[in-house]
């Protein structure tokens, strides 16, 4: 099988919009490739990292200026009414800054590399707990006439690439919740349940930031047994079980929406569904993985539960456990 | 610089004690975090005392009075935040336990006032851990603050009062990460406000601007004039 997915924009803009596919951003000694995501290992390494952000590799930076002053002639677009634009983005403090803009006019003065962490660092990437979003645009600096299928309005992108940094602690799937006898109540929950991810009106495939964060409520007795040997083989097997269950409901809730099968790995890699298909999809994992991944979602979630139980390593941890127990 | 913190699950056992009626020593649960001197917080007691104070003298319907409270609070709180400095552990503002400890040691009374309805009905965590800082009390509060561009425009933080629109319309979607574009929305509202059915239409025109706009590179001029389009392109018999 065999699919291809992109970004609907109201324009006609292909001379340009996959201009910055080739750039990257290095962040200490990883390199974030565009439309994708790093995860550092903790708030002092990423409140240090040098960040850069790599227009093109050193062969194709003269053709990338080339192709973006050919493209904007292409469109029709005046230079000076063009530019690229970097921006720096936390979403716990909602913190969003320029931190590099280039016209292109100015554009014979761009070096290969552009620094964004020299001088104050920027506030997005010095807050260290929730991580950040570096976006490069290549866009409109100013207002145009206005024109059918073309783009006018000032700041509307021509093309744009986004990293991801996360700080692993950061990352997490989920965090438990006590399930306890008020709770139950609260939740109209029978007195045995032991486990429920209240997903409430949670979006599962909007942004994650702009929904309230789904609970996992787990009952508090199993909750502090489990705390109290959490390195056991038991208790591991139950944690991943558990893992598991919380992926299971976002699933299901990911296949019920309606319009889950028309949607890119793009338009969801920000969402709790994002966030539980990159789990899934595994390090290293590429944009089609995911993609693949999001298809399932809507045609064989069944499918994508069992990929999820290999994710997680459950076959190991059940073994371990039973080993453990004989 | 060293800050206090507490963890999700003890900031939610202390919050259900207090509602009970218990009065906990928070700072026997408290976690340092950082290193280096601890960080001032004086600055954020007498914010809090003022806080309590606006609370108190309000003479007129709650229902009504907790949303002026609110930003009057928020105003207070992210101007007593400004001194705290980052180290090299990063900001404490973007680290959940810190807000934690200070709304159960130093804000739990208003908290408490302010979210007295949900408390009543047992419903405390979200506007206390601090994990959904659209909810949580406090770290929307100085969302607010920082939303409209910090100290020098925190007079937009209180010009329109209605917590629902800050955290619906602004702060929950990507109008919140730019100021200027903020602080045009927060005019119109003040100047010709827009009833809840036409609000929430406006704002859904204007965050799915940011689809394809933006936000970051708008200034003052073109952020009022985006509204003031917006607005006649969504309601054109007004404008006409």
């Amino acid at each position: 099988m065999s699919f291809e997915s992109r970004i609907v924009r109201p324009f006609d803009i292909t001379a340009l919009d996959e201009v910055l596919t080739s750039t990257t951003f290095r962040f200490g000694n990883q390199v974030c490739e565009a439309n994708s995501g790093i995860a550092v290992a903790d708030p002092e390494t990423f409140s240090r990292n040098v960040g850069q952000i790599v227009w093109a590799p050193e062969n194709e930076f003269a053709d990338f200026k080339g192709a973006l002053a050919q493209g904007a002639s292409d469109l029709g677009i005046e230079l000076s009414a063009l530019g690229l634009l970097t921006v720096a983005s936390t979403s716990y403090i909602k913190r969003s800054q320029i931190v590099h803009r280039c016209p292109l006019t100015e554009l014979e003065s761009l070096d290969r590399v552009t620094a964004i962490t020299q001088g104050e660092r920027p506030v997005a990437l010095r807050t260290g707990f929730n991580g950040a979003v570096v976006e490069v645009y290549l866009l409109l600096l100013q207002e145009l006439e206005k024109r059918p299928l073309r783009p006018w309005r000032k700041g509307t992108w021509i093309s744009r690439a986004k990293f991801t940094i996360d700080i692993e602690k950061g990352a997490v799937l989920f965090r438990p919740i006590p399930l306890d006898d008020e709770a139950r109540d609260r939740l109209d929950l029978p007195a045995g349940t032991v486990r429920y991810v209240d997903l409430d009106d949670h979006d599962v495939l909007e942004r994650f930031e702009e929904s309230e964060p789904p609970r996992f409520y787990i009952d508090e007795d199993s909750l502090r047994q489990l705390g109290a040997r959490q390195t056991s083989a038991i208790a591991l097997s139950i944690q991943a079980q558990l893992a598991l269950d919380f992926i299971t409901a976002v699933v299901h809730r990911a296949a019920n929406e309606t319009d889950v099968d028309s949607r890119a790995w793009e338009d969801v890699e920000n969402s709790l569904i994002g966030r539980v298909l990159r789990f899934v999809a595994g390090a290293g994992a590429s944009r089609d993985d995911k993609q693949l991944l999001l298809k399932q979602v809507s045609n064989s979630p069944d499918r994508m539960l069992a990929r999820s139980e290999h994710a997680i390593d459950i076959r190991k941890r059940l073994i371990d456990a039973l080993e453990s127990g004989s | 610089m060293r800050y206090p913190a507490l963890s999700r699950s003890k900031c939610v056992e202390l919050a259900r004690r207090m509602i009970a009626g218990e009065s906990p020593a928070v700072d026997e649960h408290r976690e340092w975090q950082g290193v280096g001197d601890e960080v001032d917080l004086d600055e954020l007691r007498h914010a809090s005392d003022l806080i309590v104070q606006e609370m108190r003298s309000t003479t007129n319907d709650y229902y009504t009075e907790r949303y002026r409270v609110e930003g009057t609070a928020a105003v207070l709180l992210y101007q007593a935040l400004q001194h705290i400095d980052r180290d090299v552990r990063g900001d404490p503002r973007d680290d959940p336990a810190f807000w934690r400890y200070l709304g159960l040691a130093y804000f739990w009374e208003f908290i408490s006032w302010r979210e007295q309805r949900p408390f009543t009905a047992g419903n405390v965590e979200k506007y206390v851990d601090a994990e959904s800082p659209t909810e949580c009390v406090l770290t929307r509060m100085y969302a607010r603050g920082a939303s409209v561009g910090g100290l020098d425009y925190l007079e937009s933080a209180t010009a329109v009062v209605g917590t629902d629109f800050w955290r619906s319309h602004v702060l929950r979607v990507r109008t919140g990460t730019a100021p200027p574009v903020v602080r045009a929305f927060v005019n119109m509202q003040a100047t010709h406000p827009l009833k809840t059915d036409d609000l929430r239409a406006f704002a859904k025109a204007l965050t799915k601007t940011w689809a394809n706009v933006v936000p970051a590179i708008y200034d003052d001029d073109d952020a009022t004039a985006l509204i003031a389009e917006l607005r006649r392109e969504t309601f054109p018999i007004e404008s006409g």
